[in-house]
């Protein structure tokens, strides 16, 4: 057989060949592509989950932010009218100064104010009443100790009883100048120009949250976070902003938006080749997006475990080669004429890979530490473990990571 | 194409259109085909099933981009070439990944002495491969890609990561190969 016969020969024979069907090879596709199916439909719901949980922890920081600063320019604004807090006055009198501080925060301004509703005005009125009886608890208890010095100065007793009553009504009298005293410097004390949310009695019987625990209870933690971790050989890097909500006590639940720096290095072990793949660099840069659950424990110390997913912007992929190479060296024998030598070496080279690779990488994040005040902000720090869901390119690199995560709360 | 009752560009509309049936019949008309075409790069019959099934996954996802202006009767050959190199590619993935792409071309002759041709005027699936057989991994590969597949030297050596040029040096060293093997084998086989 010729050679053009031959390799058309194989040729044909090639295209025609046919493996007989396997039985549920097509119901093994469709179950491969259906689970391949459910993980791409699992992250686009994830990304877009993600995307309306910040677009609702912002709503939620929004409406508190705007509560709070409508309630403190309210408030100060009737606090600084002199008209309406007189140092002199009595508690029964201050109340309505009080409660026009009440009436102020809770109605709009402008003139034609709209009356106050039916609850409010009952907890105005409870709380005249629980002042009025506060009051009257005082002047009881200073009616009692009269009584009582009536009892000591009783006639009848001896020399000595006189004495002791004398001595007695002599403290009863500076007791009862002390008592009224105390009486004036309570009708008389200057209405303290409380911050918002801290009427404690007021608030304790009318069950109002105060913004004290609006803070701890719903309030959104701020954190930036620097994350530097090593995986692969190689150092990789991450850096954002996290937001948590906390869910109860203990829990929060926690997100954010982050820029990824990732960089991973593989070897191949040699072998009889002539040209060998010795190794493989990535990296990758992008957004990173995660979701988890920060449990909080006692001293300080949290857990934290989630999911996050980073958008890959740009990624490299470069192999590495050793190819060996002859080289033609002129060398000279004992008698000193040249002559002609082949040498064999080695030549690394490098190629970028054209290979399309994922555009998204999933994570499973672990993560535990310490959280620290320092004044009105704290610091956490910790360990932290990502493992990725599934390999990133051909060579089966993974960028699962170790690393110390470093977050500033405010 | 015996059990096709769709002809070849419905049933490709068909999937373009991502009809499960057609999709069905389609899978069913070429896995055998793609088989093969795997086959010649890898006998492992485990992974074949797997890399097929990749294979169609691109397939699938990919038949809009297939397109076809040549006589009718042409149209099946096209279509095998297509899905041909969709499928050395998904091999090609898969040979790398297992990072033991060997260029190895020294073969000893005791690698010769357990193959048989039956056939010498007309070449059987089973002759080829056992031809294949002969040669070392790396001008399996490129006869396979270019010989066979009808990648160009300048595809093949993107894939593989490589010069054209080493890439025509390797197929000539093959097919010299190849004719050496078929030639010994006659001999040896028939006395020829």
């Amino acid at each position: 057989m010729e050679d053009k016969d031959l390799f058309s020969e194989i040729r044909d024979a090639a295209h025609e060949w046919q493996e007989p069907y396997e039985q549920g090879a097509w119901e093994d596709f469709r179950r491969n592509r259906k689970r391949k199916r459910g993980i791409v439909v699992f992250w686009r719901y994830a990304g877009v989950a993600a995307v309306f949980l910040l677009l609702f922890l912002g709503g939620v920081w929004y409406t508190n932010q705007r509560e709070i600063n409508s309630t403190h320019k309210q408030v100060s604004r009737v606090n600084t009218n002199p008209n309406q807090l007189n140092v002199s006055q009595k508690p029964s009198d201050a109340e309505p100064t009080k409660d026009a501080i009440v009436e102020n925060v809770f109605r709009p301004a402008g003139k034609n104010r709209a009356p106050m509703s039916s609850v409010r005005r009952q907890l105005v009125k409870s709380k005249k009443t629980i002042n009025a009886h506060v009051v009257h608890q005082l002047n009881a208890a200073a009616n009692n100790e009269l009584v009582t010095t009536d009892t000591y100065g009783n006639p009848g007793s001896g020399s000595n009883n006189r004495l002791q009553t004398q001595t007695s009504l002599d403290s009863t009298a500076t007791a009862i100048s002390r008592n009224n005293t105390s009486k004036t410097l309570i009708a008389n004390a200057p209405v303290k120009k409380v911050p918002p949310g801290s009427h404690s009695l007021y608030d304790s019987l009318t069950n109002r949250v105060t913004d004290d625990k609006k803070k701890s209870n719903h309030n959104l933690t701020y954190a930036l976070a620097i994350n530097p971790s090593v995986g692969n050989k190689k150092m990789s890097f991450g850096a954002g902003l996290e937001v948590f909500y906390p869910v109860s006590d203990h829990l929060s639940l926690g997100s954010g938006l982050g820029f990824a720096s990732l960089h991973a290095e593989t070897e191949n072990s040699g072998g009889n080749a002539i040209i060998q793949l010795q190794g493989s660099n990535l990296d990758i840069n992008g957004i990173e997006l995660p979701i988890n659950f920060k449990y909080q424990l006692s001293g300080g110390f949290y857990v934290n475990a989630g999911i996050s997913a980073v958008a890959v912007l740009n990624n490299q992929l470069a192999y590495h080669y050793f190819t060996p190479t002859t080289q033609t060296i002129t060398q000279f024998d004992g008698k000193g004429s040249p002559h002609q030598a082949i040498q064999l070496a080695s030549a690394k080279s490098t190629e970028q890979s054209k290979e399309q690779l994922a555009s998204y990488i999933g994570f499973y994040t672990f993560s535990t530490g310490k959280k620290q005040t320092f004044g009105k902000s704290q610091f956490s720090f910790g360990p932290f473990i990502k493992i990725p869901f599934n390999p990133i390119s051909s060579q089966n690199i993974r960028f699962t990571q170790g690393g110390f995560n470093l977050s500033f709360s405010f | 194409m015996g059990k096709q009752e769709l002809p070849l560009n419905q049933l490709v509309e068909g999937c373009v259109l991502s009809d499960r049936k057609c999709e069905e019949l389609l899978y069913k008309c070429f896995y055998g085909y793609l088989a093969g075409v795997a086959y010649r790069y890898i006998r492992e019959r485990d992974v074949i099933r797997e890399l097929v099934n990749e294979a169609f996954l691109r397939i699938f996802k990919k038949i809009d981009r297939f397109a076809f202006d040549g006589p009718p009767e042409e149209l099946e050959k096209a279509f095998k070439g297509w899905i041909g190199k969709i499928m050395a590619n998904v091999v090609i993935d898969r040979l790398r990944s297992r990072k033991t792409l060997l260029y190895i071309e020294d073969m000893s002759k005791e690698q010769f002495k357990d193959i048989a041709i039956e056939m010498p005027d007309r070449l059987a699936y089973n002759d080829i491969i056992a031809l294949l057989d002969c040669l070392p991994p790396i001008q399996q590969l490129i006869f396979n890609l270019y010989e066979i597949e009808g990648f160009s030297h300048s595809e093949i050596a993107k894939r593989l990561n490589m010069s054209a040029s080493s890439s025509r040096v390797y197929l000539s060293r093959s097919k010299i190969k190849l004719m050496a093997c078929y030639r010994h084998l006659m001999e040896t086989s028939y006395g020829r």
